[in-house]
This record gives C-alpha cells, structure tokens and sequence, in this order.
C-alpha cells in the first residue's frame, strides 16, 4: 500500500483531466491537472509531485516533451504517459526515455489505479535505494558559479590543478597558475593529452633492489597532496573506467596507479565543439558525464553548473557559498538544450559511418575480412595510436643501463608504455610469434578494443575519441575501417551493389 | 583472494644455492630465496638477473619444498645467457608466484598422461613430484617423454632411471627425435609414444608441455585417441612480463596467460586465434 502521494495529470482533454483527478483522490492521492504541457511543466516547476501523468500527443509541448523534462530536473519522479490507441512506438519511446508505464486510451479506473499504484511503489523502491546511496556518497547537490569563483575553488584544493587550456593545436591541460582566465575553455572538446598520462606514466621506476618497496614510497614518488584534473570529457573519463579495471582489479592493485587515482579529484565537462574525429555516440556514450566524476561543470550563459558525483566533489560543492546561486529549473532547460544539440552534432557528422551491426558481432566475424589488409599497408607501426590511446594499457618492465647499476650495486626496473604494434611485443625467447606481420598486428588492436577487452573488463576498450584518428601518419580511420567491415558497408566497399 | 597490496613489481633476492648442467644448453639453478615461496605446481615466477632484466619461469621442483626451489633454463636469449653465466653463492631477483597451475585437486582417482617435450619437461618434473607426493590419490601415472637427441634429455639421470622405478602405478615411455650410438630406446616424434597407449581415455586428463609444434601436434592426437578438449591440459608460453594480467603481452583472446593460465584447458583456448603461434 502506497502512501498518500502528489500527482499531476496532464491531459489537453478536460474530462480526462476531471476523471483522472477523481479516481486517484479517492485513492488518498492529492491531485493538480493542467491542460496542456507548457502549463504541467510551470506547475511541475512549482511544487513536488510524486507522479506525474500525461497525455503523449497534446498541442505544443508533447508528453514525450514533459517526459524528458521531468526526468531531467526531477529523476526520482514517476511519469506514466498516456497514449491513444495503437500508438506503441511512441509508448516503447516513452520507456526507453525514463516513463515508468503507459496506459492505452480509453482506459477504465481500475487500470488507471493499478499503474499508479505500481508506479508509486517502484518510486518508493527507488528512493529508499537512492537514499541509501546518497548516505554512501553524500547528496548529489550543484550549484550555479561564476568561472572566475569556481576556479578559485578548485585551486584551492591541492598543489597541482590542471584545467583545459587553449593552446595552438588545440586544448592540453595546464597548471592553473600558469594560465591566464581567458585561456580556460570548459566546454569545447576532450585535450590532445588522454587522460591516463596522469595515472600512467609513460615511464616510471617501479621497483629497485636489493633495498625494499617501502624505500621507494618515502621517496617521494607517489604524490601525497591532491591533484585535481579538470575539464575531463566524457569518453576520457570511460577510459579511465577501463583503466581502473586493468590497474584496480584482480588479485593485484598496481601500488603507483591506486596512489595517484586516490589522491586525484576528477573534474568533468560537457563537450561543447565536438571534432571530425569524434564518435562516442558510436560507441554508445554522450559528449557530457553523468556519473564517475567528483565534480561536472557544464557551461551556461550565466556561468557553470556545478554538480558533484561523489562525497568528495559533494563537501567541496558545500563550501561554495560566495557568489553561487542556486540552479534553477531555466538553467537545467538551457544544460538540457545545450547537450542536446551536442549530441546531434556528432551524432549528424557520424551518419555516414553508422555500422549496421553492433560492432563487437562486425569484428567478431571478420578475421578474413580484406578489409584488414588493405587498411594495414597503410600502417607504418609507429604505434602512434596506442601511446595516444587513453585506454591503451600495455607496458613493459626493463632494466636501467646496466654499467651504471653495476658500479653503483643498485638495480632499477623501469615501466615503460609498450605497444602491440610493434613487430616484438608477443614474441617468446624461442622466437615464436603469434602477430610477426603488421596484418596480424592491426587485427589485434581492434578484436582487442571491441572484443576481447570487454569480454575480459566488461566495457570496450575504445571510447570514441577521436585521438587514433587524428594523429595516424597512414590516414587510418578506425571508424572507417569498421563501416567497411560490415553489410552494406562492406558490399560498398567490394563495388557490389547492396 | 584477497587483493595483494604490496608492490608487485619488487623482486625478493634468491641465493643461487646451485647449478646443475642438464644438457648442453640447459641448466638447473637452485635457489633459496630470502623468505620461503609458497607456490602451486604450474604456476610460474619472474626471475631477473640484476641489470638484465626479467624473464618467466615455472619452477621443476617440488611445491612441497618451500625454503628451495629449482628453475630449469634453456639458453635461449640475452636474459637467459646472463642466467647461464651465474654462478653459485651470487644472487638473483625473484617475484612471484603467479597465474593458476594444474588443478591436481580434479586430477584425484584419475590416469595422469603426461606429454613432455625438450626443455617442457621442467614444470612437468614439478607436477610429477607433486602427483608422486600423494601417488595413492591417482590410478596411474604415464609420463612420455621425447627429447631431440639422447644428450638433451633433461634430468636424464632421473628420468631415464630412478622415476621408472618409484612405483609400479608409474609408467616411462621414451623417445628422441635422432638416436646415436649408444641409445637403445625409441626414436621417432613424442607423439609416437601415444601409439598403443593402455589407459582409460574415459578415466583420464593429459598433460602436455613442450614447444609449440610439439603441443599442437601432441594436442591433435590426444583428440584422435578420443580425449575431450576438456581433458587435455596445456602450459601456455607467451611473452609474460609482469605477472599480473596488465602489460598486455601475453594476452590470448580474452584470457591473460599469466593471470587466468599459464595452465589452460584446451576447451578454454581452442577457439583463440593465436593459440598454436
């Protein structure tokens, strides 16, 4: 049994407004009605409802309208729309973007009864979840800053703040004090840099004998004072998710990569000027973050929505009192807009490579495909993609010259970033090789990327980015070389009319 | 388990205690490392030779012995040469262990086939003393072994004399790739000591450990003589660097062989692209 809870009903038909507002009060619920959507949404704006239901196909603002908006300010809100007869695709639309269930037009009160009440329940559920998730993590709270007053807040956080910093070929991240206001872009597009050269070094000692581990913490390799990176993008911020997968799980914890990741706080931004080489719609994520940052910027006319996603970025958000506002139903409009028409900009510069099979199954079934080998003599095995790569992992462990370590009676093994795509990287002392061509090399990377590093990390080990793309001395296109492999694609490609 | 949170890229320091010479290019080093390492047979360790950096072994000896352990080497490359030149009373760099080893535990009440070839006999001498350590859990052991002359078999001493006679349950089948003059055994491929075998292929796991061709070939006529892919175990050489599933290097498909191997079933592997290269 559900408690009372407030509901409001949209519908442009007055007498289902009427009829509605009856049958749920006599179910103890409190009742508002509106009569079109733009009306629903400023009372929604108003006061707390628990349930809101509305008609799909009404004048001006729809349901699927009012849906989005209403998940957008208020997640926890239970919508169920109401749809005409035979309109399912919009009801299956309506679910996939949050609705909680849809009642078919003409209705009888038990069944609207029956859905509220669900629907009421699986909100209760939910909220008890999440409740107990913010008193995990703290309240997910944002507010309204200036650039000017944020900045100040994040440096006053540690000793090396890095932000997004325009620069001649693009943003790099660069220590705050170094770089003048003007020069701070939070929206654009992720940094040439991927992100895990701050995690990752390219090189690093890690380990010296005959003295001991703890020897090497003291000296002061690991830095022990916070960190903070911020205008992280979306999909550098899913390959640190990987990267966390490779270096945190398991039976080992990588010491070097735990101490830098613990000490650092992550602070993300919504892509504003997406490049050509961008894809991470393909890749089934958006230009902006919605969780695994402590704190997300996104850029609005009057300054920067600030939201934390972890009890880090909470406190900090906390302490922001000078010059914050409150975010404001308009703010979280213009936010919603604003990455709305992100998302279409990649999504419309990608409509010519759009694969027509998921692209894990195109890789999966096409080891004999020729599409490898002609894009592989293009590949000069510069290796430039995967030093470039921000989930790229793989390394190698060596030793330091070997005189000097002699003399000196101390050894020193180095971690160095290595490559699959270097003709040595599978070969065994014996000389067997599984990939001594650059065919077998290229192949690799992707059933790496988009088969066997989800099978073994459970995400892809491509997050769309762009880099491979960009620097790639053989004009390899990794999104082109997918296309190719499958249906139409492919049958393009061989000259076969599809 | 539980996550091990110390670095573990630190080598501990082992005192090489001896060097036994097998064959012309293969020796034994014992070791006594500075604590005791406890390991699983099959499982491996990253031996480095101070400024020559690290290379994957999996001990020969027994897993019962903790404060000793035996590395079996072929000169093979640069680190392996370095190793060669160390002697007795020097030190080495030793992590580990690593990955998962033969799972003995399903092997009880079964016949053990093991197929060595070379310098593939060293992590085999390690199952062997482990199996012969609990003999009265198995039916039977038959180890087949093939070596490319009379002078390059491995623990010869051992293998061609002492073992055969530990058990009437333990059972030698010898060969070499080219005979002399004083071998009186078989000659022909290890795989032609699996003609005419006596064993329950039903009641039975085979073991295989050797060079590649001799694991594929080995691999094939195990299936032939009717043993299901899930009964034929394999110890996988690849290119392992750091031991713990990260670098990347001697990755299989979606397995990591120095974490989810080096021992594979070869129902696990059948399928990679790479397992035979």
């Amino acid at each position: 049994m559900v408690a009372e809870a407030n509901v409001l009903v949209i519908d442009d038909e007055e007498t289902v407004c009427r009829s509605c507002a009856r049958i749920l009060s006599e179910k103890g619920h409190k009742v508002a009605t509106a009569l079109n959507g733009e009306e629903g949404l400023r009372q929604f704006g108003e006061s707390h409802f628990d349930l809101v239901i509305s008609d799909l196909k009404m004048p001006g603002t729809g349901g699927i309208g009012v849906l989005r908006q209403v998940k957008e300010r208020s997640p926890q809100t239970a919508v169920i729309v109401i749809t005409g007869y035979s309109s399912v695709g919009s009801a299956i639309e309506a679910m996939k973007l949050g609705a909680a269930d849809y009642i078919e037009k003409p209705f009888t009160p038990d069944e609207l009864a029956t859905a509220a009440a669900l629907a009421l329940e699986r909100r209760a559920e939910r909220a008890a979840v999440a409740l107990e998730r913010r008193e995990l993590i703290g309240e997910k709270t944002s507010v309204l800053v200036g650039r000017a007053a944020f900045r100040e807040i994040i440096e006053g956080v540690g000793r090396d703040v890095y932000v997004p910093r325009r620069r001649e070929k693009g943003l790099r991240y660069s220590l705050a004090g170094q770089c003048p206001e003007e020069e701070v872009l939070w929206g654009e597009i992720r940094p040439v840099d991927p992100l895990k050269v701050f995690f990752f070094d390219p090189r690093r000692r890690v380990a010296a004998y005959p003295s001991a581990w703890s020897e090497i913490v003291s000296g002061g390799e690991t830095p022990e004072h916070a960190r903070v990176i911020a205008g992280v993008k979306r999909c550098d911020l899913q390959a640190l998710d990987a990267l966390d997968r490779v270096f945190l799980e398991g039976d080992f914890i990588d010491p070097f990569y735990k101490a830098v990741r613990d000490n650092t706080l992550i602070v993300a931004s919504d892509c504003s000027n997406p490049g050509p080489s961008c894809s991470c719609v393909l890749m089934g994520l958006s230009p902006f973050c919605e969780e695994g940052f402590d704190l997300n910027v996104s850029e609005v006319a009057e300054g920067l929505i600030v939201e934390a996603g972890s009890e880090r970025g909470g406190k900090l958000v906390e302490t922001i009192v000078e010059g914050a506002q409150q975010v404001a139903p308009s703010h979280l409009e213009e936010r919603h807009e604003r990455r709305d028409q992100v998302q279409e900009i990649v999504r419309t510069g990608l409509a010519d490579l759009q694969p027509e099979e998921p692209y894990e199954e195109l890789v999966k079934h096409a080891a004999d495909s020729p599409v490898w080998e002609e894009n592989a003599e293009r590949c000069v095995g510069c290796a430039a993609c995967t030093q470039i790569c921000p989930t790229c992992h793989c390394f190698y462990l060596h030793e330091q010259a070997q005189e000097k370590a002699r003399v000196e009676g101390r050894y020193e093994i180095i971690r160095t970033w290595d490559s699959c795509q270097y003709p040595a990287f599978a070969r065994v002392a014996g000389g067997a090789n599984p990939r001594k061509s650059v065919r077998e090399r290229f192949l690799h990377r992707y059933t790496d990327k988009f088969v066997d590093f989800k099978e073994a990390y459970g995400v892809f080990g491509c997050t769309g980015c762009g880099r491979c793309v960009d620097v790639c001395m053989g004009k390899i296109d990794m999104r082109e070389v997918l296309y190719k492999l499958g249906g139409t694609g492919a049958a393009r490609y061989c000259g076969v009319k599809a | 388990m539980t996550p091990n949170l110390t670095n573990p890229y630190q080598p501990i320091r082992a005192q090489v205690e001896k060097v036994i010479q097998e064959t012309p290019n293969i020796r034994t080093f014992v070791l006594r490392p500075r604590t005791p390492v406890v390991f699983q047979t099959g499982q491996f360790i990253e031996l480095t030779v101070p400024g020559f950096g690290e290379a994957p072994f999996t001990p020969s000896s027994s897993p019962e012995i903790e404060e000793q352990m035996d590395v079996t080497v072929m000169k093979a490359g640069k680190m392996t040469a370095a190793l060669h030149g160390v002697q007795p009373g020097e030190w080495v760099g030793l992590r580990g262990p690593f990955g998962l080893g033969y799972p003995i535990g399903d092997f009880v009440g079964k016949e053990i086939l093991i197929v060595g070839g070379g310098v593939g006999l060293a992590p085999l001498r390690s199952l062997f003393f482990a199996l012969v350590h609990r003999l009265d859990m198995y039916e039977r052991i038959v180890f087949c072994y093939g070596a490319r002359t009379p002078s390059d078999i491995v623990y010869g001493k051992a293998i061609l004399e002492e073992w055969p006679k530990l058990d009437s349950r333990i059972v030698f089948r010898m060969t070499v790739d080219k005979g002399d003059d004083s071998w009186k055994g078989n000659v022909g491929l290890v795989t032609t000591t699996l003609d005419n075998l006596d064993v329950s292929v039903a009641n039975s796991v085979a073991v295989v450990c050797g060079p590649p061709i001799m694991m594929k070939f080995g691999t094939l006529k195990l299936l032939s003589l009717g043993y299901q892919p899930e009964q034929i175990y394999l110890s996988m050489e690849k290119n392992m660097s750091c031991g713990i599933g990260k670098c990347g290097h001697c990755q299989l498909g979606k397995y990591y062989v120095c974490r989810d191997g080096p021992v594979f079933s070869y129902d696990q592997i059948k399928d990679a692209r790479e397992t035979w290269d």
